[in-house]
């Protein structure tokens, strides 16, 4: 392999007032519905687009900063691009590679479709306009959760005592409730949060979960010809995400911590220390369906590891009246037969 | 594979420089983290063969050339199945050995067959070196559960705290040649601190079978992780809980410092034949007086005493129903 970095020296421009977006926001403006809260907007940020040299033909590259990678538009020879890392923007520590090709994508994108029954019905024979492979920025975090808990634990027991209407005795199960504290430490890990504003982490949880034994050391060959986005949202941004599916996470397991036969009102205060986070890319078919000459066209996500699909489906309102219409009349019929008889 | 020992940064354990992430807490390792570059650089991965870029190709899972074919493997993630490293010496030949069987089938008791030690004939005797991580370890456990303590009403009443627990040269088997009774039996034989390295080995027999751990190293993580947990429970129970029943016990570790060895332990496998049926037995390689086996018994003798027993009930019936 001949394919050694050598550092170019690169011309930053001044970004502010470029126009420049992230590649989902780019790649679904024409023809993806984004909510506005997702749009992309680089002009606050201090990251200038690149310009670099193609190492194969010489000609100028212009690189998007939220591109990792590129394609040289005279000679089509893919690159990496390999920025230093600053604090938002940290060097991939792993990557899981694309185990589902294009077609395989598209395949389990189409059994999605058509299973999904309330949805219009062009839509669930729809195929995808453009399906695309994009190694996805995101965050792995770990911590070690520190909580305090108190909860009202009942504990049942049976007594007999005396049934008036019936006049015998009969065994009844009770509760009495002791309140229980305590404290509780465990592990948080492999936890994954988003580090793109292009997709946000309720998307991104929709195809999880990443199996996490694929992952792998990253290295430039694992993207190469492949769309690579730089992290977008913030580090503390993302933190505050995993922060946050930490405590939901603990949460969980105090429930299931709680002894007794029965418990209410669990309290709990969570500290996380030791925290780590590294960047991980994940493989991700973005694709996206038009479905109606008038209609807007919708954006799913396709696990590049275990084929998941997900992704907000329109429902079809004539379908949902005609059912509603069809049960109205069954139970209209039904009371006319009633009176009849 | 290596072997070469780090530290996790958070949990103390033991880790390789083959591990990507800790097995224990999962913290990236300092070695997987690479080292920053100053400025930026432009990347182009070449074939070797034919010059040409090479891109990621997801049916070849790793980085290959479209023209020539060639393909650039991706670093796998190293799983290499274990092995034993210390090894602990016989000090029971096979003379011994011998001999000790001759002696359990001579104490085994009157409703085993008269001519048990005469009849029997030695067929294999087979030195065998079984398998096993030997680890330590530091945990924090919490824990709740229902006890008798305090109860009112109810038979329970819920407790819960926080546990230091400390795990020294606790044994894990991985041997699938024995069966749990067997180890049970044998592990108080073992003097843990006569092991040596493979090289160093001084051994009173050659040519023992050294069983192989038939599991990868992330099994034997999850395994051993499985064993700190079962190990944490037993200890609550006999120590921890309060009152003398206890049930629903709950319990989370957090796991530090854990160093797990490998470990093989010397058995003698001896079967021996007693009126066409084999029978087999198991002696620590360590003690001569330490051996489990299977002996057949004796039918008529049982049947003798059987017939006893109930004739002499019989015979109360009798006295009871005459007066």
């Amino acid at each position: 392999m001949s394919g050694t970095p050598i550092p170019l020296t690169s011309t930053p421009r001044a970004s502010r007032g470029s126009t420049s977006s992230s590649f989902l926001a780019q790649a679904t403006q024409a023809w993806t519905a984004i909510p506005s809260s997702c749009r992309v907007d680089y002009d606050t940020m201090t990251v200038a687009p690149l310009e670099l040299s193609c190492r194969s033909c010489g000609a100028k590259l212009v690189v998007e900063p939220t591109h990792r990678t590129t394609r040289c538009p005279y000679c089509d020879t893919p690159s990496v691009i390999d920025r230093p890392a600053t604090a938002d923007r940290p060097d991939p520590v792993f990557a899981i590679g694309f185990t589902v090709d294009g077609d395989q994508a598209r395949s389990f994108l189409r059994s999605y479709l058509s299973g999904r029954h309330w949805a219009p019905k062009a839509l669930r024979q729809a195929t995808a306009e453009r399906v695309e492979g994009v190694y996805l920025p995101a965050y792995l975090y770990s911590a070690v959760a520190h909580s305090r808990y108190r909860a009202s634990i009942g504990e049942n027991y049976t007594t007999t005592e005396f049934d008036a209407k019936r006049k015998s005795m009969r065994r009844v199960t009770k509760t009495e409730f002791r309140t229980l504290e305590g404290s509780h430490r465990c592990y948080v890990d492999d936890l994954v949060v988003t580090a793109s504003e292009g997709i946000p982490n309720i998307e991104l949880e929709a195809i999880e979960p990443f199996d996490l034994t694929g992952l792998r050391r990253f290295a430039p060959a694992m993207i190469s010809g492949w769309t690579s986005e730089e992290p977008s949202l913030s580090r503390d941004a993302s933190l505050g995400l995993a922060r946050q599916e930490s405590r939901a996470d603990v949460a969980r397991r105090l429930r299931a911590f709680m002894p007794g036969d029965s418990h209410h009102g669990l309290q709990s205060s969570t500290t996380l220390t030791d925290e780590a986070m590294d960047l991980v890319l994940l493989p991700v078919w973005v694709c996206a369906v038009r479905w109606g000459k008038e209609k807007e066209p919708i954006r799913l996500l396709v696990s590049g590891q275990s084929g998941r699909v997900a992704g907000e489906v329109p429902i079809s309102w004539a379908k949902i009246a005609a059912v509603v219409g069809a049960g109205l009349a069954l139970i209209g019929l039904a009371i006319i037969l009633g009176a009849l008889l | 594979m290596s072997d070469t020992v780090l530290r996790c940064d958070r949990c103390d354990s033991a880790i390789t420089v083959d591990d990507l992430r800790c097995p224990i807490c999962n913290l990236t390792s300092s070695v997987t983290l690479g080292e920053d570059r100053p400025e930026t650089a432009v990347e182009i991965l070449r074939c070797s063969g034919c010059g040409a870029a090479m891109t990621y190709d997801v049916g070849r899972r790793a980085a290959s050339c479209a023209f020539c074919g060639s393909v650039l493997e991706l670093e796998q993630t190293k799983d290499p199945p274990e092995e034993a490293r210390l090894l602990l010496p016989f000090t029971v030949d096979r003379d011994r050995a011998k001999t000790a069987l001759g002696n359990w089938l001579g104490s085994l008791g009157w409703f085993r067959p008269g001519d048990l030690t005469s009849g029997a004939r030695l067929e294999t005797i087979q030195p065998l070196r079984w398998v096993g991580w030997v680890f330590d370890a530091r945990a924090t456990v919490s824990w709740a559960a229902d006890t008798d303590q305090d109860s009112h009403r109810s038979d329970w009443a819920p407790h819960a705290g926080q546990t230091g627990l400390d795990y020294d040269d606790v044994v894990v088997p991985a041997t699938r040649g024995l069966t749990r009774e067997e180890i049970a039996l044998l592990l108080p034989s073992y003097d843990l601190g006569s092991a040596a390295a493979v090289a160093d080995l001084v051994d009173l027999v050659d040519q023992a079978t050294l069983e192989r751990f038939d599991v990868p190293r992330s099994t034997a993580r999850a395994r051993l992780v499985k064993a700190v947990e079962l190990v944490a429970r037993r200890r609550l129970e006999e120590r921890h809980l309060p009152g003398r029943r206890s049930r629903n016990l709950k319990t989370a570790t957090v796991l530090r410092r854990l160093e797990a060895r490998r470990f093989a332990f010397p058995a003698w496998v001896l079967a021996y034949r007693y009126k066409d049926r084999l029978y087999r037995t198991v002696l620590s390689g360590q003690d001569a007086g330490c051996l489990k086996g299977e002996a057949p018994y004796s039918a008529i003798r049982i049947a003798a005493v059987a017939a006893g027993v109930m004739a002499i009930g019989v015979i109360l019936i009798l006295l009871g129903l005459l007066f």
